[in-house]
């Protein structure tokens, strides 16, 4: 039953993502659904459900994408290992364990800068203008989460 | 962490890596591959679930009609039954027809002027030549040949079709025909026809049985020189793309 609510999970994450980020945005700025589902799922209930959906999420992400076949399912699947890597040294149910959510943002839209080659400038732009905000909101949509679960908990 | 989850990373990795090696050695990369595959394949259920969607309105539709028809039906029995008691007290012939035979039009005849159709069942149904036949909203047409597995039908549309009709709520008598549009003709001059009547058949002649809708006035031409009125009926049947059609044995 879980598998299965984690499949369709990662569905939904995954349309979000590729769908409807424009329409979920506030400004320029989107949350990253990819990532709040691997982390959510890596810490509360198995760490290999994140490695393997991260995998799988990744080769379907990867194919709407003009990157090499293989990138996302590297980058989501090393994010659940550095999150397993974070778990056993927070408190899951504290504000601040998100800390590690906007770490995992941040390396994900910092890989993503860093393979399309850009120019100092351009790459600190953007990484200022778009990684940053975006490894904020989805620390803050993470943290709307938190707050759900631990209410139903 | 486990040595086994540091194993299932380290394999998954190996994959990630594998694959971008292979992608990076194609021509044509591997995801545009993959998008081109499943794109369609995805677009296809997307119609699919849209259509079912479109299913599922029609469908209710559908039903609300067979509600509103079935309640239609109930009444129209009380009244059938009043009816033939009525006759029966009157002394009067029934004259509703004994069966109603539904038909898929699978063929249209190319002549140039009058159009005609083959149907998919014949005389091994019971079909007969010169059966009446009617749509889904009024008279349709007649049988004009039978052949054992099909039929073919005459539609109203057609120069030589002289049919006996009234005006349901005078009783005005008339012939139907067709010339590019619909005439009754033969309507004395002053006789009561009003725009928006209903002109069903009149059961005159041994074909259609009396009642059956063909159609409604819409306009009323009074000659000068003559002391009959000739009155337009605009058709309640779709001739050009039937579907199905409904024979009536006589």
């Amino acid at each position: 039953m879980r598998i299965f609510i984690v499949v369709v999970l990662s569905l939904i994450a995954l349309v979000l993502r590729i769908n409807f980020s424009d329409l979920l945005s506030i400004g320029n700025v989107s949350f990253n659904s990819i990532i709040i589902l691997l982390y959510f799922v890596t810490l509360f209930w198995n760490g290999y459900y994140g490695l393997y959906i991260g995998f799988l999420i990744g080769i379907l992400y990867g194919t709407f994408f003009s990157v090499h076949f293989g990138f996302y399912s590297l980058v989501f699947s090393s994010l659940t290992f550095v999150i397993v890597a974070f778990r056993d040294k927070i408190y899951k149910y504290e504000y601040r364990s998100l800390i590690v959510l906007f770490i995992a943002t941040f390396l994900a839209g910092l890989i993503e800068l860093l393979v399309q080659g850009l120019s100092a400038k351009l790459f600190f732009l953007h990484l200022i203008t778009n990684v940053l905000p975006e490894s904020i909101l989805t620390t803050i949509i993470g943290m709307g989460i938190l707050y759900l679960i631990k209410r139903a908990r | 962490m486990k040595k086994k989850f540091v194993l299932t990373y380290i394999l998954l990795t190996l994959v990630s890596l594998f694959l971008i090696i292979i992608d990076s050695r194609l021509k044509v990369p591997l995801n545009s591959q993959l998008y081109k595959f499943f794109s369609p394949r995805i677009r296809g259920v997307v119609n699919q679930w849209a259509e079912c969607k479109k299913c599922e309105e029609k469908n209710k539709s559908l039903q609300k009609e067979i509600a509103e028809l079935s309640y239609e039906r109930q009444i129209y029995r009380t009244l059938k039954q009043e009816n033939e008691e009525f006759r029966k007290i009157l002394g009067f012939q029934s004259n509703f027809p004994l069966d109603i035979i539904p038909a898929v039009i699978v063929n249209k005849l190319p002549e140039m002027v009058n159009i005609s159709y083959v149907i998919s069942k014949g005389s091994l149904k019971g079909i007969e030549e010169d059966d009446a036949v009617i749509g889904f909203d009024g008279v349709f047409g007649k049988v004009l040949k039978v052949g054992s597995e099909s039929a073919v039908i005459q539609t109203l549309m057609n120069y030589n079709v002289a049919l006996s009709a009234i005006d349901q709520r005078s009783d005005v008598k008339g012939i139907l025909k067709w010339d590019m549009k619909f005439y009754l003709e033969g309507v004395p001059l002053y006789a009561d026809v009003e725009a928006g009547d209903t002109i069903v058949t009149s059961g005159r002649g041994s074909i259609f049985p009396r009642g059956l809708r063909i159609g409604k006035v819409t306009k009323i031409i009074r000659g000068e020189s003559t002391y009959k009125s000739k009155i337009e009926v605009e058709p309640f049947e779709d001739f050009n793309n039937p579907d199905v059609v409904f024979v009536i044995k006589r």
